[in-house]
């Protein structure tokens, strides 16, 4: 069983996303960009594999700020009808933000019968969906709405609220005290009963896990001792108890504990004996969790404690997954949320986590893992499908927005950084090695230009500028694209549609390709035709010449050609103008207006 | 599908325990047993001898009451997708026998998503069978749900099949169709409640029945009475030769002092009468239930601003009071001043309140207190004592032989004694039929 479908609306950062997932799911996004937030999201539904931390309700705080700030709008926009009670409550129930967290789930035909009181609705392709929803909003709308009335009544003796008092009184406007949580079926609107809710349970280790095995004396991790506690049967238990009274009864003869307690001796009072003798020292054995607490893990038979973070958290990870791999009889589904694995992982055991992770997932044990990740180790280059990207608390997975030839393409260029490419300020995207390089030695030349990415790609970029695009909204990031013409006038013109947006600008080459287009480009001719003539005496006198002859050079002529523009050797040399265009308007603001004329002339190119 | 007629006191409930441990040593682990059977009593005493053998019910053994099958696995999961309604309550509250008066209660319990139990077994089986204003649509998620159900749900074992209703065959043979195994067990001679659908299943799916005629409690010459009344098929046989059979008349004794002075096991009869009361004790609780909904109900219409716990709360509460200042003052009416003050000038909402309040109540002092065969169907004891009424007179003498309810009424009256049988003849049947007769005619099993 897996989640195959994570819908979230209005949590923190989150206003709504809806996305399709696999077995393994890694979230890739800058800082802040709602990683976590998902990860937290995702668990909202489920009960936790932790002892006694079930708590479902938010805080104001949680509820998305775009949506508080409508439902502030509205209220400022409708003081007068709320006070009047006049105001059509149906209306005020659409405003009033809603957390909700939905999941659907994929099951196997063995699975069925856990989910068969989620079914949910049959979709339009002819499927049942089972799903569940966690739902935060207020029990009654009428109750929110007379707590509004109230405020604004009694706000400063009546007087009207505008957009700067409001701020003053915007937590007890929405009154999260009249709000609860309920987990349902969703569409059928069904409340999930304890006995199913409690088959499908969360593991949660957030990034903050630094305390994990920290001091010489425990374990220090919760789920790790609970997890040794459910490896061990009732059997198990029944020796343990027997070994510790064992243990106690030698402890007890050793130190000849009961005549350490042996007052009567001492006592004037004739029967203090009688009171006396009755006192006797009793085991009192802890119980489990705090006897496995007192068993260590160690590394080479060194004590956990005295290894590195690095170690540890390694270990911690390990023990973790592990403990998933064996399917549980009274649970039938459970979601791991790992926040940053890699953290103080050096590369090495980055790689050997890495490849753990991907065997976990291709294991049937029914157990899905979210993680959120900042470093490459952790992308799985094999499976795009397994991505989301999340952005600006916009999430998009790799497996429903790249189609399947771009998804292959990525995964033949296992050295891409998707990191570089989506989330770069600035980003040139080239259609080869050569351009790749040509580009770079120019940026390296020129330091006030070193902050934009080079990136080579294969043909065809409207799909991935359909990506970027969506990540991207909103964001001050650009992305200029350089094509070659390659004779096809068409590809050409549809490429070029996407100037219509501001943040993107495709340029393509005149010629075919890159070479006689830079001999075209300003006193670059003279300036080159000196260059090859001083290294490889080519005596060229046209620019046709010349084009031919370094095009059909060999490979290493560019390559010293790059390196020696990134020397600074020839600080003359221009960019075609295709390439200056792209650069300029990397470094320009780039209004609505000129977008326009910037198309005009890249088609004019 | 396979049937296996086994008559009164053969040991149902241990061979359809047998039945479903030998098939649960050969099922795969994803998938499922249901077992239904019709009262909560046969759930317990298949749990417990399942519990001897295997010290747990196993995870994918599933027992349930007929009620709990059909809503927890067929209406609860898959009536929304496919009629767009969901249920988020059921009731059992006490429903009029007036059939317009029961219809207009059923929906308006619908309107508030509340389902009766009364309705389980239609709602059911518009679920697996069809329900006729069915499109296309709901044919095509109908096979899709079948499709999921047959997934987890592979053997399905019915008790007391013969208390099946119409929707419920409908359903079994949807389910046998889509070959999902089914076994009933039960017995056509005790259908009381002259469904007939057993017999029905008996002749559709005829090279699938097998007989099991041994019967461990009467003995035989009980069984010859009660063989008498059926065909040779149907006919039982015991190990046990001879138990006593004593016929006593109305009219020779004192019922009274007869009563007072000897003890029975069980002591039955086919519907009270003048002299005799059938104490139906069997939901204690309904008056309380219906009660408690008819009070909601109305609070609800009153109090239009307070919140459902609330007002549940505040039912739940003068549902308890009324009753107990009914029981302390016997005097409904004076009872009924409790609420007067919710109520207003409703009649209609008074009337339902104070029906309500008198549920189960007409205790009578005056006559004998028997059971009702029907309520004592699967007991049986030693001595057991049978009042016979003129109901049950004419198929005893055979002169009446249709297959019905009253017939098979007689049939479990006959078969309750493990050893001592006493028939009473009531005055009216020997009036039909006088002594001689009777007591001519019942000589070869006295004897």
């Amino acid at each position: 069983m897996k989640i195959s479908n994570l819908i979230i609306k209005n949590f923190r950062n989150i206003k709504d996303i809806n996305i399709r997932l696999t077995n393994i799911v890694s979230l890739i996004g800058e800082n802040n960009s709602g990683k976590s937030n998902i990860l937290r999201a995702i668990t909202l539904p489920f009960l936790s594999n932790e002892l006694g931390y079930n708590n479902k309700n938010l805080s104001w705080f949680d509820i998305n700020n775009e949506a508080k700030d409508l439902y502030y709008q509205f209220i400022l926009e409708n003081q007068e009808a709320i006070v009047n009670e006049t105001l059509d409550i149906d209306r005020f129930s659409e405003v009033i933000p809603n957390v909700t967290v939905e999941v659907y789930f994929e099951v196997k035909d063995i699975e069925i019968y856990f989910v068969k009181d989620l079914t949910s609705r049959v979709d339009q392709n002819g499927n049942i969906n089972y799903g569940m929803r966690y739902d935060f909003s207020p029990k009654n709308v009428k109750e929110v709405l007379n707590r509004v009335k109230e405020i604004l009544i009694s706000y400063e003796k009546g007087s009207r609220i505008d957009e700067y008092s409001i701020d003053t009184i915007k937590m007890n406007l929405l009154p999260i005290d009249l709000y609860s949580h309920t987990i349902k079926v969703p569409e059928k609107n069904q409340s999930i009963s304890y006995d199913l809710l409690k088959l499908f349970k969360y593991t949660s280790l957030v990034a903050e896990r630094d305390d994990f095995s920290k001091t010489s004396e425990r374990l220090g991790s919760r789920s790790l001792v609970k997890l040794l506690e459910m490896k061990l049967d009732t059997s198990s238990k029944i020796t343990v108890e027997k070994e510790y009274t064992k243990f106690f009864e030698k402890l007890k003869s050793l130190s000849d504990m009961e005549s350490i307690i042996n007052w009567q001796e001492n006592s004037k009072i004739s029967n203090a004996k009688d009171f006396f003798e009755k006192i006797s020292i009793l085991p009192n054995m802890p119980n489990m969790s705090s006897l496995l607490n007192s068993v260590k893990l160690g590394y080479s038979g060194e004590h956990l404690a005295s290894q590195g973070l690095g170690y540890r958290n390694l270990i911690l990870l390990f023990v973790l997954l592990n403990s998933f791999i064996e399917k549980k009889s009274d649970i039938a589904f459970s979601i791991i949320t790992l926040e940053e694995p890699e953290a103080h992982l050096c590369s090495n055991n980055q790689k050997l986590m890495a490849s753990y992770m991907n065997y976990f997932s291709t294991k049937d044990n029914s157990v899905q893992l979210f993680y959120s990740t900042h470093s490459t180790e952790f992308v799985n280059k094999l499976d795009f499908d397994s991505i989301v990207i999340v952005n600006n608390g916009k999430a998009f997975s790799l497996s429903t927005e790249l189609s399947k030839g771009n998804k292959d393409y990525l995964s033949k260029n296992p050295n891409l950084d998707l990191y570089k490419l989506f989330f770069s300020k600035k980003c040139i995207l080239v259609e080869g090695l050569t351009e790749e390089l040509f580009i770079r030695s120019y940026f390296n030349s020129k330091e006030e230009l070193n902050d934009i990415e080079v990136i080579s790609f294969h043909k065809g970029f409207k799909n991935i500028m359909d990506i970027w695009l969506q990540i991207n909204q909103g964001t001050s990031n650009k992305l200029g694209i350089v094509r070659d013409y390659d004779n096809q006038p068409n590809a050409k013109k549809e490429h070029h549609e996407y100037n219509d947006y501001k943040n993107i600008l495709v340029t393509t080459t005149k010629e075919y390709t890159l070479e006689p287009e830079i001999l075209d480009t300003e006193n670059n001719f003279d300036l080159l035709q000196v260059y090859f003539n001083e290294l490889y005496d080519w005596n060229c006198t046209n620019k046709k010449e010349l084009s031919d002859k370094w095009v059909n050079a060999k490979s290493s002529v560019m390559l010293r050609l790059c390196k020696d523009i990134s020397n600074k050797e020839l600080t003359e040399l221009k960019m075609p103008k295709h390439i200056q265009d792209i650069i300029d308007f990397l470094y320009e603001n780039k209004g609505d207006d000129s977008a326009s004329e910037l198309e005009v002339i890249a088609n004019e190119n | 599908m396979k049937i296996n007629i086994a008559g009164a006191g053969s040991g149902k409930t241990t061979k359809m325990a047998e039945k479903i441990i030998d098939r649960y040593e050969r099922l795969p682990a994803h998938e499922n047993i249901y077992c239904i059977t019709f009262t909560n009593n046969a759930v317990e005493s298949i749990e417990t001898k399942l519990i001897d053998y295997f010290g747990n019910i196993p995870d994918n053994i599933r027992l349930s009451t007929i009620h709990s099958f059909l809503y927890q696995e067929v209406i609860k999961p898959y009536y929304y997708i496919l009629y767009n309604k969901q249920y988020t309550q059921i009731s059992s509250i006490q429903l009029s026998p007036e059939p317009k008066y029961k219809r207009s209660k059923i929906t308006q319990l619908e309107e508030a998503n509340i389902l009766h139990v009364s309705v389980f077994s239609e709602r059911a089986k518009w679920v697996i069978h069809k329900k006729s204003s069915d499109r296309k649509k709901e044919k095509e998620v109908r096979a899709l749900i079948l499709e999921k159900f047959k997934k987890y749900c592979t053997h399905i074992f019915v008790d007391e099949a013969q208390d099946i209703d119409k929707h419920l065959v409908e359903i079994l043979k949807k389910i046998d169709e889509i070959s999902i195994e089914i076994e009933l067990i039960g017995d056509p001679k005790q259908d009381l409640n002259g469904t007939n659908s057993l017999r029905m299943l008996l002749e559709e799916y005829e090279e699938n029945v097998e007989y099991i005629t041994i019967c461990h409690r009467s003995p035989q010459n009980h069984l010859d009475i009660s063989n008498s009344l059926f065909p040779k098929d149907e006919w039982q046989h015991s190990e046990k030769e001879y138990g006593t059979i004593s016929v006593l008349f109305e009219t020779d004794i004192n019922i009274l002092i007869f009563f007072n002075s000897t003890a029975f096991d069980l002591k039955y009869i086919s519907e009270k009468n003048d002299r005799y009361s059938t104490a139906q004790n069997t939901d204690i609780d309904i008056r309380f239930r219906t009660l408690f909904h008819e009070i909601t109900d109305m609070l609800n219409q009153s109090l239009d601003e307070i919140d459902e716990l609330r007002i549940k709360q505040i039912a739940y509460y003068l549902a308890r009071k009324l009753i107990s200042k009914y029981e302390q003052t016997n005097n409904e009416r004076e009872a009924m001043k409790i609420i007067n003050k919710y109520i207003g000038y409703d009649k209609k909402t008074y009337a339902k309140v104070i029906n309500a309040l008198k549920i189960n109540t007409n205790v009578d002092v005056k006559r004998i207190p028997l059971s009702s065969i029907d309520s004592i169907k699967g007991q049986e004891g030693d001595n057991c004592l049978f009042v016979l009424t003129t109901d049950l007179a004419p198929f005893l003498f055979l002169e009446k032989t249709i297959n019905n309810k009253t017939k098979n009424r007689l049939y479990v009256a006959l078969t309750r004694s493990l050893d001592k049988l006493t028939i009473l003849v009531t005055k009216e049947v020997e009036e039909k039929y006088s002594k001689e007769f009777i007591k001519d005619f019942l000589k070869k099993y006295t004897l």
